[in-house]
């Protein structure tokens, strides 16, 4: 281009005139305009920071924090000292959530695509011809009188206050989650025995912790509370044995490690409890008294889970599993953490089941330092009752092949929509990413791709993740730094707090909190009556606080949108909450046509009304349990209607078919594995949360490659050094990785991590994106070379039949050294 | 014989190229812009810079070059797609710590509170963060606007103030990150059209620097501005 400084001018001359301040261009927007009024703002000036108390999300723990606003801008994260879980501390993820709002490659104007799904074109379109689009599809659905062909599928959910009464009123119950590629095993093993899912370990009182499949200290669910106070029992004395394929971090400052055999952990939890019964180190008064079964028939059926057979089968030695039982039982309080690394299996629910056995017959439920209910808050819901709706369950209904996975089956929702079982119309993601977080990523991306499969897909993410590149509609999400919502999480404290979460920086660019989308949806799609009028998520939670009991007396939103988080300061922790009696009032019918029945053979107490006019079938019927002619609180069931004592023999699993007392259910792919043949199995680091971390520069500047890890015996054989790249191969797909060899892993397992290996989601992810920069700042920016591998792709999607849980660490897999070699 | 052009003639034809750039970057092209440009006035003026609005954006109709016009700004410019943020803190990182290449850095503080001490707000419609590319040119129209405004007026040392203020403003923010964006535009762009107008937008940005070190306005004869304390001398 031949310049000229007159050339210029003469642009400009032409540009002058046509683009003047106050110009003849009629309509066209400016980026500035004058200010009115006398407003003189100092270049000198230095405002104090805004410091604004949320609630933090990136994980689930939901920890208090404090944000700190300068000149409109989010500048740094603290934790909040009032949040009673958190106590004011935070980990590296929390504090760079910084990183999350200013993202480089965040979605901040609805886009929709153009050309072929997944091409990777995009237009931007505003608010109004999206929400214009989706109500018209969604009024077809509607219309067409199959609204559960509208598919609302969610990852991380705290909007539930929100998305329940929308899908409700919309009339569609096809409602994906994604707890089954997590923990759900664990839950529904938790509701077939005492009723609620998730507990809390009370591990700040406890003296002696077994870690079983799970690594507290570097992730876990409500990690923060949970991890800390490891640490403070640690300080006083606590000793603590890690069961772990690997040595991670909590492994390593444990007192004791023992690489398991992955999938035996139940067995050995067997073999415990067998220790403790024949030498009589058990909780008689609790047994007898409390769970369905006797002390004669739990010695009789764990007779058979000799400490030998556990050695055999798991690699622990008799004498140690002897060793550790005995101390179990003798070094109170005890408890057992158990986690995904044990319940991501084949048989994962039922090896929940024999932690749950171990905890109950050491007399650990719900004690002071041992394994307890979860206290939670409860926020008072200023929306209208929504009309009990006949919701129908379309394309992710598990029930049919899993009748108890009570939180679904989420690797098999697309997989199965993909071979027809289930129409769907509309297909709406939400904090989720298939293509990354599922098993077999490649089928799921398929299904994604197959527009007869999925007419129309409508993706509320801040990113471009990997299903967002698959959306025909990207809604750009506010991120949690950005929305409110009501939020409580399991109390480490055993007193119930509940914590605000509220906007520090209003949404950039055009992004809209999800929330309300939903909200101005309803009003479009004309079933917003269970609104109530209110506006918005943020007039939403201003009504629930101040209507919320005990927030309300001390000032409600005034109160917690200053200090962040409430508790009631005088209440002391209720353990043992099972056996609290109940008032004569209780156990009056509540109405007319109610009925008060003790079953004479279980002692449930339950009511029978004109829904369940004549047997005991539903939670919501539960009043108490009759014990030796007193009436307790009990085991209150959640979905599946328990006695409401500890269920150690399960009427629930018998009747299903599975077996009714905690046994040992060999994982049917180990039993025939050729000696060349290893388990994978995947971990978490410390920095890193799932999938949606690794835009966050100051982490993945920490974090940003994995590589399998591999025992140095194994490695020999196949001729691996530390740091070759070797090809890892299962039945659909294999993956190349460089090698760690390390003493740290169980010599028959892999490992790797499952935070790396994007392929979308920004330039910190993947490097796809330009790095930008000037000068010395270039390299800076993005100075890794490497952004690892994602074992997800080729691991198969494999469900526990009992709880639905992807079994993540089961996959069969070989290894070898590539042709590369060494790198 | 050339017309001679005043220190206000130049000023004012300055801020019109920073007016037309920041037009073009400030969001995806609409029809009035679209017909703007193609008119004959500015589309010769545009096609001596070898930017010829026929050639750059095609003799399709409205609609088509507008459509497409738009899949390639949001590519470049919003994301997802090759995606090169326009915006000064994605490319220049200040403090060590605080971000880098982050959104909403230093510079957009210092771009509000510049443009807050001319008297401007960012306008409430503008979803964009203050540290644009579409707000550091605009902002760079209106002070040239301004420093013509003040040649005409008589007032040679307001104007010579208002100049300093453009040249701080380049070497400070505007200059510092354009060449980096441009070359990335380059790399990322399938359209000619915005590939062009960055680098229209750079290498007039790097003359206008140049511009504002010469110690005289553009001139040859005519207007004499009289002695300037600030800096000014007649040297004709």
């Amino acid at each position: 281009m031949e310049l000229t400084r007159r050339t210029f001018l003469k642009l400009g001359a032409a540009g002058a005139a046509t683009f003047a301040i106050n110009g003849s261009l009629s309509g066209a927007a400016r980026a500035m305009e004058l200010k009115l009024g006398g407003k003189d703002i100092s270049r000198l000036t230095r405002k104090e920071r805004q410091a604004i108390p949320s609630t933090c999300m990136q994980c689930v723990t939901a920890c208090g924090i404090i944000g700190y606003v300068e000149d409109d801008r989010l500048v740094k994260l603290e934790g909040n000292p009032e949040a009673s879980n958190n106590r004011g501390r935070m980990c590296a993820r929390g504090q760079a959530g910084v990183n999350q709002v200013y993202d480089p490659d965040r979605i901040l104007y609805p886009m929709r695509r153009v050309g072929q799904r997944g091409e990777g074109k995009w237009k931007r379109i505003t608010w109004d011809e999206a929400l214009n689009e989706i109500t018209a599809k969604l009024k077809a659905v509607r219309d067409g009188g199959k609204p559960e062909e509208f598919v609302f599928h969610y990852g991380r959910n705290r909007m539930s206050w929100i998305l329940d009464p929308f899908m409700n009123a919309f009339g569609s119950a096809s409602v994906g989650n994604h707890t089954s590629i997590c923990e759900a095993s664990k839950f529904v093993a938790q509701q077939s025995m005492w009723g609620p899912y998730q507990d809390v370990n009370d591990v700040a009182n406890a003296k002696y912790i077994l870690v079983m499949g799970c690594n507290p200290l570097e992730a876990h669910t409500v990690h923060n509370a949970l991890c800390q106070r490891v640490i403070d029992a640690r300080a006083a004395g606590a000793r603590m044995v890690t069961f772990d394929v690997r040595l991670s971090n909590t492994a390593a400052r444990s007192d004791r490690w023992y690489p398991i055999k992955p999938g035996t952990d139940g067995l050995v939890a067997l073999a415990m409890a067998n220790v403790i019964i024949q030498n009589g180190l058990y909780d008689e008064e609790f047994i007898e008294t409390w769970t369905n079964v006797t002390v004669d028939e739990l010695k009789e059926h764990l007779a058979q889970f000799t400490t030998e057979m556990a050695a055999r089968e798991s690699g622990v030695p008799a004498a140690d599993i002897e060793k550790i039982a005995v101390e179990f039982a003798t070094i109170k309080p005890s408890t057992v953490i158990s986690y995904r690394g044990m319940v991501s299996h084949y048989n994962g629910m039922m090896n929940e089941r024999c932690v749950m056995l171990l905890e109950a017959i050491a007399g650990n439920i719900d004690v002071k330092g041992g394994r307890c209910l979860k206290r939670t808050g409860k926020w008072a819901n200023p929306f209208g009752s929504p009309k009990e709706a006949k919701a129908k369950i379309g394309a992710v209904d598990p029930k049919k092949d899993y009748p108890l996975a009570a939180h679904k089956v989420a690797q098999e929702v697309l997989p199965r929509i993909g071979k027809g079982e289930g129409k769907v119309q509309v297909y709406w993601t939400y904090c989720i990413n298939p293509p990354y977080v599922m098993p077999d990523g490649n089928r799921q991306m398929e299904v994604l791709k197959d527009e007869k499969a999925i007419p129309f897909h409508v993706c509320s993410d801040a990113y471009y993740s990997e299903n967002a590149a698959l959306a025909d509609l990207i809604l750009p999400d506010a991120t949690y730094l950005e929305r409110y919502d009501p939020e409580t999480s399991p109390s480490f404290t055993i007193v119930p707090f509940i914590q605000v979460r509220q906007a520090i920086t209003n949404p950039l660019g055009e992004s809209r909190p999800t929330q309300d989308v939903l909200m101005e949806l309803a009003r479009r799609l004309g079933i917003g009556d269970f609104l109530n009028g209110i506006k918005d998520s943020a007039e939403y939670l201003r009504k629930a606080a101040d209507a919320t009991e005990g927030l309300k007396d001390v000032g409600g939103w005034e109160y917690i949108r200053k200090v962040g988080a409430w508790y009631d300061k005088g209440k002391k922790p209720d353990y043992k909450s099972y056996a609290k009696e109940l008032k004569p009032e209780d156990l009056k019918p509540k109405s007319k046509d109610e009925r008060i029945v003790v079953d004479g053979k279980t002692g449930t107490v339950y009511k029978l009304d004109k829904d369940h006019p004549d047997k005991y079938e539903s939670d919501k019927q539960y009043v108490g349990i009759r014990i030796g002619g007193k009436y307790y609180k009990g085991f209150k069931p959640y979905k599946f209607p328990i006695s409401g004592k500890f269920e150690i023999r399960s009427a629930l699993m018998a009747k299903y078919g599975f077996p009714e007392l905690p046994t040992y259910i060999p994982i049917p792919t180990h039993q025939s594995m050729k000696p060349d043949e290893l388990i994978l199995t995947t971990f978490k680091v410390n920095v890193h949360t799932q999938s949606r971390t690794q835009n966050c520069k100051w982490l993945t500047e920490i974090h940003n490659d994995n590589a399998v890890w591999i025992n140095p015996v194994t490695a020999a054989k196949r001729g691996v050094a530390d740091g070759d790249l070797v090809k890892v191969t299962s039945k659909v797909g294999s993956m190349e990785v460089r090698a760690r060899v390390t003493e740290g892993i169980h010599p028959g397992v892999v490992a790797v991590s499952f935070h790396s290996g994007h392929w979308q989601y920004g330039r910190y992810c993947s490097g796809k994106k330009a790095p930008a920069g000037v000068g010395d700042g270039e390299d800076r920016h993005v100075w890794w070379k490497n952004f690892g591998v994602l074992p997800n792709l080729i691991i198969p999607v494999a469900t526990d039949p009992i709880g639905g849980g992807q079994a993540y660490m089961d996959t069969v897999v070989t290894v070898d050294k590539t042709q590369a070699g060494r790198g | 014989m050339e017309r001679v052009v005043s220190p206000g003639e130049v000023a004012g034809q300055r801020g019109g190229v920073y007016g037309i750039l920041a037009q073009v970057f400030l969001k995806e092209m609409d029809r009035a812009l679209l017909r703007t440009l193609r008119a004959p006035e500015l589309a010769s003026a545009l096609a001596e810079l070898g930017l010829d609005p026929v050639d750059t954006l095609g003799q399709a109709p409205e609609a088509q070059v507008l459509e497409a016009l738009a899949v390639d700004y949001a590519g470049l410019f919003l994301g997802p797609g090759p995606h090169v943020p326009p915006y000064e803190s994605v490319f220049v990182g200040p403090d060590a710590g605080d971000g880098q290449g982050s959104l909403c850095g230093e510079p957009a503080v210092r771009m509000r509170r510049l443009a807050e001490e001319e008297g401007l707000e960012i306008s409430p419609e503008l979803t964009a963060i203050p540290d644009h590319l579409a707000v550091e040119l605009e902002y760079m129209q209106r002070l040239a606007s301004a420093e013509a405004e003040q040649w005409l007026a008589g007032d040679h040392a307001a104007a010579a103030a208002i100049r300093e203020k453009q040249r701080v403003f380049l070497d400070e923010h505007l200059g510092r990150w354009l060449p980096a964006f441009v070359s990335r535009v380059a790399e990322a762009s399938r359209s000619s059209f915005y590939r062009k107008m960055a680098e229209l937008a750079g290498e007039f940005t790097a003359e206008d620097r140049r511009l504002l070190d010469d110690r005289r306005p553009e001139r040859t004869t005519g207007s004499d501005p009289g002695p300037d304390p600030d800096g000014w001398p007649n040297q004709c």
